[in-house]
């Protein structure tokens, strides 16, 4: 459904999309997961249409997208990460104006406005202006916003950022619900968990790459049995990284505010000797997590640091 | 034409809504010229000087001669009174600028071509200006007098006898108080309606220039980016954003127009000119609210931008006080700004009635409008991030 080749896009001096390349079949939800910055929003502006790409090539649907193309863009449902809607509108009136904007056929608008409420549990509340709407039934229409000329590509992008978690869940149900009907999904995320729980594969962008792809299994896989042991400390977590990092069993130590990530094999066999180190340090442990191999380990693994920095 | 006029009905109903945009474009133009007019509008448009005088008149014979005389010429308000005293009094309370005193004495020495005649001014020392137009009305009834006795004088000299008849008729006042009251051929506006056109127009441009800097608050938004990813061309996007803001800019001021001539008795001119002016005045500030925008970093520095322009702008180009009274600089810059073609456009519909004396202004209008709009469309992609 959609094929991506070479694309690369500078901004000055500043590369932010580097020889990018993957694809997405009909029916699969691919993940985009990377920290702020890498790349992902430029990524899919260019595949949105939105933005000219200085090299490489994009297909949708065996057409070639560009930010001349008009008729292939009818493919696709673009979600931004902003709340893109009108606040002076209804929820009703909001879905009709898009829906139009597709070209859906008069006579059809008002039924496939009813579906996309019915989708987005809006039904009730689809006469009132979208102002009055919480955040979380506002992020619902949004998404519904991307529905509505039932596209077979769907570019969601970090739709759950600033979302209360009863309704993060509602909009991961709704995309699971999408995938499972057919629809190929691109979706951007900075949130481990929810590339996990809903992509068939991921691809992990940093600094405007693309540095590793494949299913969940395959990316885990690449890190072997190592354990990420994340340690809470009181201060000093740059130090302590430091020493953690320098010895032998170690394979990286990244340090954030208050925490300090460790990969490494066995962490359960070296936790004792790690949390001694610390101490030994100056500085008080708060609390310690071993985590079995998951993506937040392959991203420290490939790039040397978490992927909330 | 389909998408334009969907993305336009979409942004005016939009638009209609937000209560921030009735009170600019409808409300505060309204309520200004209401409050503004109540006060005094022929102050606002250089028209008000008419100052109120009494007379007091000892002769029984001039004074209701040179009252109508000075009412027909619009210069002033003057009533007779009955005496010196209450004339004097009149000034004191407040009631009258200035008191013109024909008394006692000089009814006696009419009919003396050897006295010397004295008539009297008595003012407001508030009202410097209006005792200056008594004094220098008084003079005129002096000169009159003098010259009425140099005639008699001369009949005499020349061997003649006066009669009554003669003495009456190089008497007559009429002559030396007649004025003329027309303003540059009658190209002027009355108070209200140069209040009701100014404040008009003055919120005319902050509603139209903040609807094509709405381009930069979709993009903030997302919305912008939404509306280009469907399968609509970007230039139909782009017409539609700025149909609906001269679209919402039209009907507040047809609004303002309907609201004022019924309201407050403005006379706009004939309705072609006003047509054509509107449509000017919306061009220029459409205009102008491009330009402004590509030169913002943001919507909030955008709608800064676009609040000082039009301030400035108003104020150079009249909006609020007739800049023909000002400096001659003040009347070069003026003629820089829209505003001052828009006033002077409505002056010469609306004086004199005419909708062809719009034309020049509505060319002018249509000028700046198409020139800032150039320059708006080579920095395009400053006010659409992506064109």
């Amino acid at each position: 459904m959609l094929k991506v080749t070479d694309l690369t896009k500078a901004f000055g001096d500043r590369n932010a999309v580097n020889e990018v390349s993957f694809h997405i079949d009909k029916g699969e939800t691919y993940g985009l997961l990377g920290p702020n910055g890498a790349g992902k929003t430029t990524t899919i502006s260019m595949i949105s249409g939105l933005l000219s790409a200085d090299s490489g090539a994009i297909l949708v649907g065996g057409e070639p997208m560009s930010t001349a193309a008009v008729d292939v863009r009818s493919q696709i449902g673009y979600v931004p990460q902003e709340i893109a809607i009108y606040p002076e509108l209804t929820a009703r009136e909001n879905l009709t104006f898009f829906t139009r904007l597709q070209g859906l056929e008069k006579g059809l608008v008002a039924g496939r406005v009813d579906e996309i409420l019915e989708i987005v549990g809006l039904r009730d509340r689809a006469d009132d202006p979208t102002k009055e709407f919480s955040g979380g039934m506002q992020r619902r229409l949004n998404i519904g916003i991307g529905l509505v000329q039932g596209p077979k590509l769907l570019i969601l992008d970090e739709p759950t950022v600033g979302v209360d978690p009863q309704s993060r869940n509602a909009i991961l149900d709704s995309v699971e619900a999408l995938g499972n009907q057919g629809m190929a999904v691109l979706y951007t995320t900075h949130y481990m968990e929810e590339a996990e729980r809903l992509c068939d594969r991921i691809g992990i962008m940093d600094q405007g790459s693309l540095i590793t792809q494949g299913t969940q299994r395959e990316l885990v896989g690449t890190v072997g049995e190592r354990d990420r042991v994340e340690i809470n400390v009181a201060s000093h977590a740059q130090e302590v990284a430091g020493l953690l990092g320098a010895k032998p069993f170690v394979e990286s130590a990244t340090a954030s505010e208050t925490a300090v990530s460790v990969l490494l094999s066995d962490g359960g066999v070296h936790l004792a000797e790690m949390l001694d180190g610390v101490v030994a340090s100056g500085t008080s442990v708060r609390g310690v997590q071993i985590h079995e191999p998951d993506l937040e380990a392959v991203f420290l693994s490939l790039t040397g640091k978490a992927l909330r920095d | 034409m389909k998408t334009i006029m969907l993305i336009a009905s979409k942004d005016i109903k939009n638009r209609l809504r937000d209560r921030s945009f009735f009170i600019m474009a409808i409300l505060a133009p309204l309520v200004l010229s209401f409050v503004l007019s109540s006060v005094g509008g022929d102050a606002f448009s250089g028209q008000s000087f008419s100052p109120d005088y009494v007379l007091a008149d000892a002769t029984a014979e001039l004074g209701d001669d040179l009252v109508d005389a000075l009412a027909s010429s619009g210069i002033a308000n003057v009533s007779l009174v009955a005496s010196t005293a209450e004339a004097v009094a009149a000034v004191d309370d407040g009631r009258a600028d200035a008191a013109i005193i024909l008394d006692e004495a000089f009814a006696a020495g009419l009919g003396d071509p050897t006295s010397q005649l004295t008539i009297a001014v008595y003012g407001n020392p508030e009202a410097s200006i209006a005792t200056s137009v008594a004094e220098a009305i008084a003079e005129s009834v002096a000169s009159g007098f003098s010259a009425s006795r140099l005639s008699i004088t001369a009949y005499a000299a020349l061997g003649n006898i006066p009669t009554p008849e003669v003495i009456a008729a190089a008497s007559v006042i009429e002559p030396f108080v007649t004025v003329t009251n027309e303003v540059a051929g009658g190209r002027v506006l009355d108070g209200v309606t140069f209040l009701a056109v100014g404040m008009s127009i003055f919120f005319l441009f902050f509603s139209v220039q903040n609807g094509v800097v709405e381009i930069l608050e979709e993009r903030r938004d997302g919305t912008f980016a939404r509306l280009l990813s469907a399968p609509v061309s970007r230039p139909s996007v782009m017409v539609g954003k700025l149909t609906s803001a001269a679209v919402t800019g039209l009907i507040s001021m047809g609004v303002l127009v309907v609201a004022t001539s019924l309201l407050l008795d403005a006379n706009w001119g004939p309705v072609a000119g006003v047509v054509g002016l509107s449509v000017g005045a919306v061009a220029a500030a459409m205009g102008l609210g491009a330009v402004v925008a590509t030169f913002s970093k943001n919507v909030e520095q955008a709608q800064q931008f676009s609040g000082i322009v039009g301030t400035v702008l108003g104020l150079l180009g009249g909006s609020f006080f007739p800049v023909g009274q000002g400096p001659a600089a003040l009347r070069v810059i003026s003629k820089l700004t829209p505003h001052a073609w828009v006033m002077e456009g409505f002056s010469g519909s609306s004086g004199l009635g005419r909708a062809t004396e719009a034309i020049p202004a509505i060319g002018v209008l249509l000028a700046i409008g198409l020139v800032l709009g150039t320059v708006a469309y080579a920095r395009r992609s400053r006010l659409t991030g992506v064109l």
